[in-house]
């Protein structure tokens, strides 16, 4: 808790209408976190009253073991789902401009701006307008508009979106580095696949409530959709009761679903007891079936 | 960081992103050039000897004109005489304005002027041609030479013309409030555009995420406002220049200047922020112009009402009201028709109005500017949450 972002018991309201009921989060220290989601879930809304661009009706915030101050916000750095950049102003400028805003002075911010386009590799674009570049560019340095200034909390609003792989590749290396540097970093998206490998915890949310919260890892585990898939013959009384079940066995092989929080390897030791095991594997739902399992819902909506 | 440091770096972005545009330094040059001309060709025209007076006569002898060119002299004219033959030619000399003045020294003596010709002018030689006829009469009555000229040494009424300057003071209110009319609406929608593009381009998100609303609204009012206070001054250093070199500028052009500063600053803070809220309603950049269309009529009535009513009733009500203060002020300052009362006041409410414009202008621009999709109204975003 003394090195986390907590939110607790946001509510926020648009009109009558509840936006988010009740949301709790968290981001601890050399951990990424990202917040899926279907869209309209309130992972936007929830990010904008992190940076307290909306006052929540309900629920505080605190960040390091006190309630969070706008001294603190000024270190975070943010990048919006809505990217924007002033259009006609040179790319060096901009990010020099961003750095003081967040209380750097002009030469440590145009010295951090000139070493942050280097490893974007837009040193040489620095001096163009922000209009002139392609969309990826654009992207990169709508990326280095929220790091000019080392935050110690990154934020990025559906960070994928519209990238192409090479970007991905290189945002999810950006993404590693902050982590691994022990800093805080939250990201949202919508699209629960493309995030998986990435995420260490993930909150889970749909309209407006947390569904599901924690290590991505455990998370699986604790899943009652789990399977282990062995190419053996397995007769069911070998697998210990409140272990698993088979599900499936024919010809190539058989089907063991997991019960939740069991040890898979556990379940392949005993099974090699008894039979020559050759290949296996284990079968963990997906952020998206997940997301299924914890909503009740049939397919991840998209509205 | 405090919201003045923010606010200042705000203003500072604003700034240099103005004096990079091309167009700002041409406008400026363009004011510049215009005002120094406005400064200088009235001078290249009128040469600075005394004004030129011509005189058509008819009759009256060397002794008429001997008396016109003593009183020329007394008036400090430049008199040119020309003699005509007939009356007919006379009255067109006059008609045509090829002569300020015809003289007809036959019975019954006849002084000739277009309608509106200089009072002053006209009642010199008026009293030129009636002292010649004095002098016949006082010569047929017997007199000697130097009991007339005696007589004559009493000195006429000294002429006092009242209100002399009003066409030029006239002018030079109408060319400063023209001047602030037209700056005024380009810097309100230069604001509400700046406002409006931040919103559509969402870099208002960014930076709302670091500095607060207040600080983002100040410091675009503040850092156009300079900018815009830079066009002014450009148009106004040849008026300073000439002031300082003692041209001939009509009266009241220093107290102008002065109240224009001050009025048309205060003013501008005033429009700009009400723009500024304004231009956060909008939706997309196109709807800046309409969304600040009611500040926009406000302005032309005042301006209107600044050129036609200055010195009237409606002049004094405006003057007091903080919405048009700022145009109707300098134009009330440059004609004398303020008085000391009314400037305090005055001041006083436009400074009161710019407290609230600020108050209710970050309300609504904090609550407007990340709620995109759609154009808001004012009700709205004061009403919401």
């Amino acid at each position: 808790m003394e090195n986390d972002l907590v939110a607790s018991g946001i509510v926020q309201r648009f009109g009558g209408r509840e936006v988010l009921r009740g949301v709790d989060l968290e981001v601890p220290a050399g951990r990424t976190v990202g917040l899926v989601g279907p869209n309209g879930a309130g992972k936007t809304t929830l990010m904008r009253i992190l940076f307290g661009v909306l006052t929540p009706d309900e629920g505080t915030i605190d960040w390091l073991g006190h309630r969070l101050t706008d001294a603190d916000r000024r270190r975070w750095g943010y990048m919006p789902q809505e990217r924007g950049l002033y259009r006609d102003m040179r790319v060096l400028d901009q990010l020099t401009w961003i750095a003081r805003l967040h209380g750097l002075d002009a030469d440590t911010g145009r010295s951090q701006a000139g070493e942050l386009l280097e490893r974007l590799g837009l040193s040489d674009r620095g001096s163009d307008n922000v209009e002139d570049l392609s969309g990826g560019m654009a992207q990169r340095v709508q990326l280095a508009a929220a790091m000019v200034h080392r935050p110690e909390l990154l934020v990025l609003d559906e960070p994928f979106n519209g990238l192409d792989p090479v970007a991905v590749e290189f945002l999810t290396e950006v993404i590693t580095d902050h982590v691994r540097a022990g800093r805080h970093l939250l990201f949202s998206s919508h699209q629960l696949d493309l995030v998986e490998d990435l995420c260490d915890e993930i909150t889970m949310i749909d309209q407006g409530r947390v569904v599901l919260r924690g290590e991505v890892r455990r998370l699986k585990q604790d899943s009652p959709n789990r399977y282990l898939r062995v190419d053996a013959a397995v007769d069911p009384d070998w697998i210990s009761h409140g272990s698993g079940t088979v599900e499936r066995s024919d010809a190539s092989g058989t089907r063991i679903r997991l019960n939740a929080g069991v040890d898979a390897a556990d379940v392949l030791d005993h099974v090699r007891a008894r039979a020559a095991v050759s290949d296996f594997a284990v079968e963990s739902p997906t952020l998206s079936e997940l997301f299924l399992e914890a909503t009740g819902r049939r397919e991840v909506a998209s509205r | 960081m405090s919201i003045v440091t923010s606010t200042r770096l705000v203003a500072g972005r604003e700034l240099r992103e103005t004096f990079r545009r091309k167009s700002f330094w041409a406008v400026a040059l363009v004011l510049l050039v215009g005002s120094s001309a406005a400064m200088i060709v009235p001078e290249l025209l009128s040469d600075d000897s005394d004004p030129t007076v011509d005189i058509a006569v008819i009759g009256g002898g060397e002794e008429l004109r001997a008396l016109l060119a003593a009183a020329a002299e007394r008036a400090g004219w430049e008199l040119e005489l020309r003699t005509v033959d007939d009356a007919q030619e006379l009255r067109s000399l006059v008609e045509d304005d090829e002569v300020d003045l015809g003289v007809d020294a036959n019975e019954p003596p006849t002084v000739v002027v277009r309608s509106g010709a200089g009072a002053s002018m006209t009642a010199t030689v008026r009293a030129a041609v009636q002292q010649q006829r004095l002098v016949g009469q006082l010569r047929d009555d017997g007199l000697s030479t130097a009991e007339i000229d005696a007589a004559l040494a009493v000195p006429a009424p000294r002429l006092e013309e009242l209100d002399a300057e009003s066409e030029g003071r006239q002018a030079v209110s109408f060319a400063i409030s023209f001047v602030l009319y037209l700056l005024l609406l380009t810097l309100m929608v230069q604001v509400a555009n700046g406002v409006a593009i931040e919103k559509a381009n969402r870099v208002s998100e960014v930076l709302l995420a670091i500095v607060r609303p207040g600080a983002l609204l100040f410091g675009k009012v503040i850092g156009v406002g300079v900018g815009g206070f830079t066009m002014l001054v450009a148009g106004a250093i040849p008026v300073v220049v000439k002031l300082v070199a003692g041209g001939d500028l009509p009266a009241g052009v220093g107290g102008a200047v002065a109240g224009t500063v001050v009025w048309f600053a205060l003013g501008l803070m005033l429009y700009l922020t009400m723009s500024g809220a304004l231009g956060a309603l909008v939706e997309r950049q196109e709807q800046a112009g309409a969304v600040t269309a009611p500040l926009t009529f406000v302005l032309i009535g005042t301006f209107i009402a600044a050129q036609s009513s200055a010195d009237t009733a409606l002049g004094t009500v405006l003057a007091y009201f903080p919405l048009t203060s700022p145009l109707m002020m300098p134009s009330r300052i440059a004609i004398g028709a303020t008085s000391t009362v009314e400037l305090v006041v005055s001041l006083l409410l436009l400074v009161a109005a710019i407290a609230l414009a600020a108050r209710i202008g970050s309300t609504i621009y904090a609550r407007s500017i990340v709620r995109t999709g759609t154009r808001l109204t004012v009700r709205e975003a004061l009403r919401q949450s």
